[in-house]
């Protein structure tokens, strides 16, 4: 579960961040939508603690950020939108650093490994050096770092951008799956087809606030019965 | 403790990436053409690397022979840690601070102080390179017992991580305090530029003090105890290494051995646990820095020729970027310094003084002497500036991973071209201001001197820059991740600065020559400048065509 209690960041005069609650269930897929600027990736990194809030509380699994910054960090796995990878180590090289940092056993990790890059159809250029990879690549192996040691909450910013329609949907496959298995993921989006069809609950943020959330349904009788998620967050975020 | 060496681990892979995975390193065609480059270029640089070597090898035994040996030895690690001051200013700033690397890092579950405690000891393993050109060689001609052995290799990385550490110390403390300010940061880059001045005058004014003493043989004892009393009161972590290579009893050398190594690894854990909160914060602050420097910067330019904003960009990003500002902006503070010093430092004789006016006094002077004078000065000194100062020769890998902006805005190759010379000029022409101004005041040289002097600056800035931007339009180096591996790693400067070296050397000897065999006399200077002059010109013509026809044609090839 992920909790968050008035949480304020600034940046200078800007408040990005703007008095935040926002509570995020066991085993729920959460859409985190918003404009450009509205405060979503900094959210985002001051759950993964790449940003400390300036006020507020954040917790993760129960967990404080600020008393036990790393007990959160080995519960989540967060993959940036635009995610920077070792050029200069093979696909393999990376995993294996991220499976030693989780302190996976060799087993379990081979296994993981095994498992979702045959999914994401990588397999073949783990003995490559990353630097040679697509961008759609780069990606993959972004994924497939944050999936290795099953974490309990998955944070993705941006997830599909990059994907070929293939791996989008194998990504939305393994999102279910996951939270079948009462993991929590929390990722950011722009489609919001995506967020209607795969979310079970929304939040649209705007200005630093959030100003809807809830499941599809419960925004759409709060703000248009009739309308479409789009049509409703264009209003909101006017 | 196990993630600690997990990212040792992880480093140790992306720095030796070529040699721990070569065959990695040679299917990937990005990095295919590199490792065979660096392969050729340690072949050629091997020759020098070896030549160099035997030099300091001869030297031992010269030194030996007349009893100095020990104070050779001292001087050799005093250069190596001087070194590692020089370059790690530079590195620890750019690894902490300018690197993608750490934001990775940061959601993993890995402490702050393991992040730290681990880019000190990569930082670390990389300086160690240079006591293979040093100390090994050095010390294994010295010779001595195991003992005198196991202190030249533990004593090095210990020397090594603790001047390591205690550079990180300062510089994180800088970076938390002094980033909440914006424009403070310069701060930084003005200090490691000071550090390095301090230690380059130290040089020099250990020098003096020999040259005061008049050694003598019964003098010497005396002149080697002040002399590595004033270098160990700078550098006590040198003074632990001599004692447990040179000191007679094993347990004040053992003794001084596990002291040294004791400091080393406390200073490093206490840099690592306690620097790592200041570390994070300052790294936070930086990005908030960031951003409010852009907030402020909201004024709206008059319309100004695309050329200009081009090169506005490439200063402002120089002069913002430490590493940058560091390799192409202080050489300019730096030489006039090392040229005032001797002035300041010496009483009475002033044998720099003399020997510089004695060099100018024996000139010939008449109008054609002095323009030829002035143009050769001009021409061959501002190549030194040209190829340390310029900026043109990493413009384009300086973009990096930016550059898809440069391949799809609007702007004509004409203006991306002019805009990066002009840049570079400024760098170049500004850079050697300060110490043609210290020579004019010293000698006085008549007004056509002068004039001769900057046409000579002028073209060479001309052609170095144009050379400098082709080979970097030709051969950039993008894909990097932070600007220590584009500048430092760069085999574009490199060659660039080889062959400029190359190139004024031949001249030089050319002309040494010719007037040792008398086949030249003073009134030659003027042709022979003039000679230079258009071939300068000529070179920069074609550089300047070359950039402009080949930049649009490369420029879709780079990805």
């Amino acid at each position: 579960m992920i909790e968050l209690k008035g949480v304020v960041k600034s940046f200078g005069e800007k408040r990005a961040v703007d008095d935040l609650d926002l509570t995020v269930e066991d085993g729920e897929i959460f859409g985190f939508i918003g404009p450009n600027g509205a405060g979503k990736t900094t959210t985002i990194k001051m759950i993964v603690g790449i940003l400390e809030a300036d006020s507020g509380e954040i917790k993760v699994g129960g967990i404080r950020l600020l008393e036990d910054p790393l007990g959160v960090k080995r519960m989540i796995s967060y993959v940036p939108d635009n995610p920077f990878i070792y050029e200069k180590i093979t696909g393999y090289q990376y995993l294996n650093f991220l499976g030693d940092v989780y302190g996976l056993d060799k087993e379990s990790r081979n296994m993981s490994i095994a498992r979702y890059a045959q999914a994401f159809e990588i397999e073949e250029n783990l003995k490559d050096y990353i630097s040679g990879y697509s961008h759609g690549m780069q990606q993959k192996i972004a994924l497939i770092g944050a999936l290795l040691h099953e974490p309990e909450v998955l944070i993705l910013d941006e997830p599909m951008v990059g994907l070929d329609p293939k791996s989008a949907f194998t990504l939305k496959e393994l999102m279910k799956e996951g939270c079948q298995k009462g993991r929590t993921v929390f990722f950011s989006t722009h489609i919001m087809e995506v967020a209607e069809k795969l979310c079970h609950r929304i939040a649209i943020i705007n200005h630093g606030k959030i100003v809807a959330v809830g499941t599809l349904e419960e925004i759409k009788s709060k703000f248009k019965e009739d309308g479409s998620l789009e049509e409703i967050f264009l209003e909101l975020t006017e | 403790m196990r993630n600690l060496w997990n990212l040792i681990k992880k480093d140790l892979l992306l720095e030796f990436s070529f040699i721990l995975n070569p065959a990695a390193s040679l299917k990937d065609p990005k990095t295919r053409k590199r490792s065979l480059l660096y392969l050729l270029t340690l072949a050629i640089f091997g020759g020098y690397l070896i030549y160099f070597i035997n030099y300091l090898l001869g030297l031992v035994d010269i030194f030996k022979a007349q009893g100095l040996g020990e104070l050779f030895l001292l001087l050799g690690l005093v250069t190596y840690t001087s070194m590692i001051i020089f370059l790690g200013v530079s590195q620890v700033l750019s690894k902490l601070y300018f690197s993608d690397d750490i934001s990775m890092l940061l959601p993993l579950p890995v402490s702050a102080a393991d992040i730290l405690g681990s880019k000190l000891i990569s930082i670390t393993v990389n300086s160690l390179l240079f006591a293979l050109i040093t100390v090994v060689p050095i010390s294994i001609k010295y010779g001595g017992d195991w003992f005198f052995y196991l202190s030249a290799i533990l004593g090095a990385v210990a020397a090594t991580l603790l001047t390591i550490s205690l550079i990180a110390m300062i510089e994180i403390v800088l970076m938390r305090f002094f980033n909440r300010l914006p424009n403070l940061k310069s701060l930084l880059q003005i200090v490691s530029m000071f550090m390095v001045i301090i230690f380059v005058l130290g040089f020099q004014w250990l020098m003096k003090l020999g040259q005061e003493m008049n050694i003598t043989p019964e003098s010497l004892p005396q002149f080697i105890e002040e002399l590595s009393g004033k270098i160990y009161l700078l550098l006590p972590q040198v003074k632990l290494w001599m004692i447990a290579l040179t000191e007679s009893a094993l347990w004040e050398r053992l003794g001084a051995l596990l002291l040294l190594l004791a400091s080393a690894l406390i200073i490093w854990q206490l840099v690592s646990r306690l620097g790592s909160k200041l570390f994070i914060k300052g790294l936070a602050d930086n990005r908030v820095i960031a951003v409010r420097k852009h907030m402020f910067q909201r004024k709206t330019p008059g319309v100004r020729p695309v050329f200009l904003d081009i090169a506005l960009k490439e200063i402002a990003e120089i002069l913002k970027t430490p590493i940058y500002f560091f390799n192409i902006a202080s050489i300019g503070v730096l030489i006039p310094i090392l040229l005032m010093f001797p002035i300041l430092i010496n009483e009475g004789g002033d044998n720099f003084l003399s020997d510089i006016n004695g060099l100018y006094g024996a000139l010939e002077f008449s109008l054609g002497n002095n323009i030829g004078v002035g143009l050769l000065i001009g021409l061959l000194g501002s190549i030194f500036f040209g190829v340390t100062s310029q900026s043109a020769v990493s413009s384009i890998t300086r973009e990096g991973k930016r550059l898809w902006l440069v391949q799809t805005l609007p702007v004509k190759v004409k203006d991306q071209v002019n805009g990066r010379l002009v840049a570079s000029y400024v760098f170049q022409t500004v850079g050697i201001l300060p110490s043609a101004l210290i020579l004019w005041l010293l000698l006085s040289p008549p007004l056509e001197m002068v004039v001769a002097f900057f046409l000579g600056v002028g073209i060479t800035a001309w052609m170095t820059s144009n050379l400098g931007l082709l080979i970097d339009i030709l051969r950039p180096k993008l894909n990097w991740d932070d600007p220590e591996e584009a500048i430092k790693q760069n085999m574009n400067i490199f060659l660039f600065v080889m062959g400029s070296f190359g190139y004024l050397g031949l001249i030089i000897f050319s002309l040494v020559k010719l007037f040792e065999n008398k086949l030249i006399e003073y009134s030659s200077l003027l042709g022979i400048g003039l000679v230079i002059l258009v071939l300068h010109a000529l070179l920069g013509v074609i550089g300047y065509i070359l950039s402009r026809r080949l930049f649009k044609k490369r420029l879709n090839k780079f990805n």
